[in-house]
């Protein structure tokens, strides 16, 4: 026998003839025997028999007009976007970033070629900075062959993503205080123009000192090799999630043991440095990519940005805990990381 | 003119119109318009509660319509579409909105009124009887005022199921949720319109 309750549920799916007949049957014979059912069931079939018999409703006469008047201003809109520019914002945007970079390219390269090389000036001088780049944490005592004026041909030899930072190095180490000021080419200029990024390779490959051995003449143009400044991947043995800064060498070197014990520890310069690293640990255990996507500063205040998607780059490897540490310029104020969601 | 040529008529009828409009033939898409203009302020008006925004709301969905008519597929009616376009623009309009219609709700704790009407008891299609006629219309009045006392997600499915007479399947294809959870809700928004219905009724009685 059916309960009131039970009625009360199934009085919805009566009324659309949903229940199956077993249920319809055992339904209304409740229905019958209980007066308060049977009132409950009357007065919803009249409100829902009401809603049904509302009339229709017109709209408005001039609702076309109107509608049409609409139309007319969007086609305006369209036709106008058109004419001024017939390509979606997007293009024109990468169209003035391309430009941009070609522009920035000319500038750049036309301004190396018109730097002079000194007469006498030796090869073995000239590229002395990429040398230096190999031993990175040398020290600031820069090589007597550098010290003579060879900076300036140095440029020559300077890779194409790393030139800005070269010439910084020079700038600072190699051109002694008294020639800082010669005609042929000031470095302070292009640091200025300097984006933040190649200033961030520019106070790392400070930290390498100029070498004392310079490649041959031919191998001039190819880019030394400049000091690591990102590890990034998808297997580290740290394994809870965190957001590290590094300020100091015996920091780097625990937090790089806990990392990967059989790599050794990196060298950094962190008296320019620090390293900022977000590991995802394995908790919750999910393929995914950590990374740092970029910093800001607010004052003395720094804040990395860093985010987190479940997309895997490499399937063939089995995710443990991806990571992404990097270097970037020292900051004395707090550094605040905040995850950016997509 | 045989009987699947007279239901093929207005489908081919309508597709060049609409292949028309997508070309950029204005009074094409305006006869589109009118087509079912009714149809979608109806739909309208029944899930705003009032003619100033049901206006507001197909006009809207009009405009919608037009600016992605390449986006039709022709895979259903335009009126389908645009219907669906209405009531994706009003869910959206509710949740950020929070529509002053369904802020507030009355409380209707009171005890069911028995009324003493019997199970079999329907109403008369269209009986003559100028007094039936008059009780369907306080009927339909106080309908329209329960109607008002619902929150959107009841409002809806009321207005899908027992105004524009869709089914579960429809319903839940045009609130995208389960046909449980459209049951379910649906259940729950008559009880509350009963006794809204009740309450108002009882009040103009």
């Amino acid at each position: 026998m059916m309960k009131c309750k039970e009625c009360r549920e199934q009085l919805s799916a009566y009324l659309d003839k949903e229940l199956q007949e077993r249920q319809r049957l055992a339904f209304e014979l409740h229905v019958q025997t209980c007066q308060d059912c049977a009132a409950l069931v009357d007065s919803t079939r009249r409100a829902v028999h009401a809603l049904a018999d509302m009339p229709a409703v017109e709209p408005p006469p001039d609702f076309i007009a109107r509608l049409n008047q609409r139309l007319d201003r969007e086609d305006e809109r369209r036709s106008t976007r058109k004419s001024w520019f017939p390509l979606p914002w997007s293009y024109l945007l990468r169209g003035a970033a391309t430009v941009a970079v070609v522009c920035i390219a000319v500038v750049l390269v036309s301004k190396f070629r018109e730097i002079p090389v000194p007469a006498g000036q030796s090869v073995r001088q000239a590229t002395a900075p990429a040398q230096a780049d190999k031993s990175q944490a040398a020290g600031p005592a820069p090589a007597p062959a550098a010290r003579s004026g060879g900076a300036h041909v140095a440029k020559l030899a300077a890779p194409r993503a790393s030139q800005a930072g070269v010439v910084k190095a020079e700038s600072k180490e190699i051109v002694p205080e008294g020639q800082a000021a010669q005609p042929a080419y000031r470095a302070t200029e292009t640091e200025e123009k300097m984006t933040g990024a190649a200033k961030d390779m520019a106070a790392l490959s400070d930290a390498a000192g100029p070498g004392d051995t310079a490649p041959p003449l031919q191998k001039k143009r190819k880019a030394p090799a400049l000091p690591r400044r990102e590890w990034k991947g998808y297997s580290s043995n740290v394994r809870d999630f965190a957001t590290l800064v590094i300020k100091d060498a015996p920091a780097w070197a625990e937090l790089w043991s806990r990392h990967d014990p059989s790599a050794p520890v990196p060298e950094i310069d962190f008296s320019r440095n620090m390293i900022a690293a977000v590991f995802q640990g394995t908790q919750p255990p999910r393929p995914c990519c950590i990374k740092i996507t970029g910093s800001i500063r607010e004052g003395s205040r720094l804040i990395v940005f860093y985010s987190d998607n479940d997309t895997v780059v490499q399937p063939d490897e089995e995710p443990t805990g991806s990571f992404h540490m990097k270097a970037m310029e020292k900051s004395d104020g707090s550094v605040v990381f905040k995850k950016i969601s997509h | 003119l045989s009987k699947g040529q007279a239901v093929a008529e207005p489908q081919e009828n309508e597709k060049r119109l609409v292949e028309l409009a997508q070309a950029g033939d204005r009074p094409a898409f305006t006869q589109l318009v009118q087509q079912c203009s009714g149809q979608i302020f109806n739909l309208a008006f029944r899930l705003c509660g009032n003619r100033a925004d049901a206006d507001d709301l197909s006009q809207e969905a009009f405009l919608h319509a037009y600016r992605n008519l390449c986006a039709f597929r022709h895979e259903s009616a335009f009126s389908s579409w645009v219907y669906r376009i209405t009531m994706n623009i009003w869910k959206n309009t509710v949740r950020y909105e929070k529509r002053r219609h369904f802020s507030q709700h009355d409380s209707f704790d009171g005890p069911a009124s028995a009324g003493g009407r019997g199970l079999t008891r329907i109403l008369p299609d269209c009986g003559p009887d100028p007094s039936e006629q008059l009780e369907r219309a306080a009927d339909r009045r106080a309908a329209e005022q329960a109607l008002d006392v619902l929150d959107a997600q009841e409002r809806a499915v009321i207005v899908l199921s027992d105004i524009e007479q869709k089914s579960y399947a429809e319903i839940a294809a045009l609130l995208r949720c389960p046909v449980g959870t459209v049951r379910s809700r649906l259940s729950r928004a008559r009880e509350r319109l009963r006794q809204a219905f009740e309450k108002i009724s009882g009040e103009g009685a």
